[in-house]
């Protein structure tokens, strides 16, 4: 079996994102990508309301030792704008967290 | 001016009579457009129903209006809770009045609320939406 956990991977695009689990500090973490985001329209309770689903991937070789994105966590882009995490999938060789978000109320996607 | 349209105006300068309520909109339905600042209150017309009839031309129309509160929920659990029941405790007594200045004919109002935090999922989920349906009971003449 080939260990490639530790192999070097190339992405462009990478953004530093500010996260922060309830209760806990915010911590910086770099290089993750962003997957493309929907602005989307959705009906909930007889309202129509719009927000933008957002993934993104965050190398655990990057994050500080002991963190763990936790669901409703707080994250902030490059851009400011600011997410809530909905779902996190350990992924491929559990090398990564794929984290998946919606946006702020009424911020939409950038 | 139609009978609906007044209650709908009424009921927008009631609610803006609340201290800290700025954002109140009549709208067809009850949407959220991309370009709105929340919180804010939406009102929206909603059923026409014939209720009692008196002879020989007097009738009464039940007009429902629903109002819409949608606030910014960010996955805030505790905090705000009390703040956003004195909101909608607020917007209840103001309405649940049975007259309506500007609408001459009404003469009741009947009221259903929604969940005081209504179950969002989605894309929605960083939303609070709660709410209420009014029932105006007006009497008018019905057309000979």
């Amino acid at each position: 079996m080939l260990d490639l956990l530790n192999d070097w991977m190339i992405f462009d695009n990478t953004e530093i994102i500010t996260i922060t689990n309830k209760g806990a500090s915010s911590v910086q973490i770099p290089r993750v990508v962003r997957r493309s985001s929907t602005l989307d329209v959705t009906d909930a309770a007889g309202n129509v309301v719009n927000a933008a689903g957002v993934a993104f991937i965050i190398w655990k070789v990057n994050a500080p030792a002991g963190f763990i994105p936790r669901l409703n966590a707080q994250i902030v882009d490059k851009f400011g704008k600011k997410y809530y995490v909905d779902s996190v999938n350990d992924g491929t060789l559990r090398s990564r967290w794929y984290v998946r978000c919606t946006s702020e109320a009424n911020q939409g996607t950038n | 001016m139609t009978i609906f349209w007044q209650i709908l105006d009424s009921v927008r300068d009631r609610i803006l009579t609340l201290a800290g309520v700025t954002n109140v909109v009549i709208r067809k339905r009850p949407v959220l457009t991309q370009e709105d600042s929340i919180p804010i209150i939406i009102i929206s017309p909603g059923e026409e129903r014939v209720g009692m009839e008196a002879f020989p031309v007097t009738v009464e129309y039940k007009y429902t209006v629903q109002i819409s509160i949608v606030q910014p929920g960010n996955r805030i659990f505790e905090a705000d809770v009390s703040s956003l029941l004195d909101l909608r405790q607020s917007i209840r007594n103001i309405m649940y009045q049975p007259f309506l200045d500007g609408s001459a004919s009404v003469y009741n109002c009947f009221m259903d609320m929604s969940p005081a935090f209504d179950v969002v999922s989605g894309d929605s989920s960083n939303y609070d939406v709660t709410g209420m349906v009014l029932t105006f009971h007006s009497i008018e003449t019905r057309i000979n």
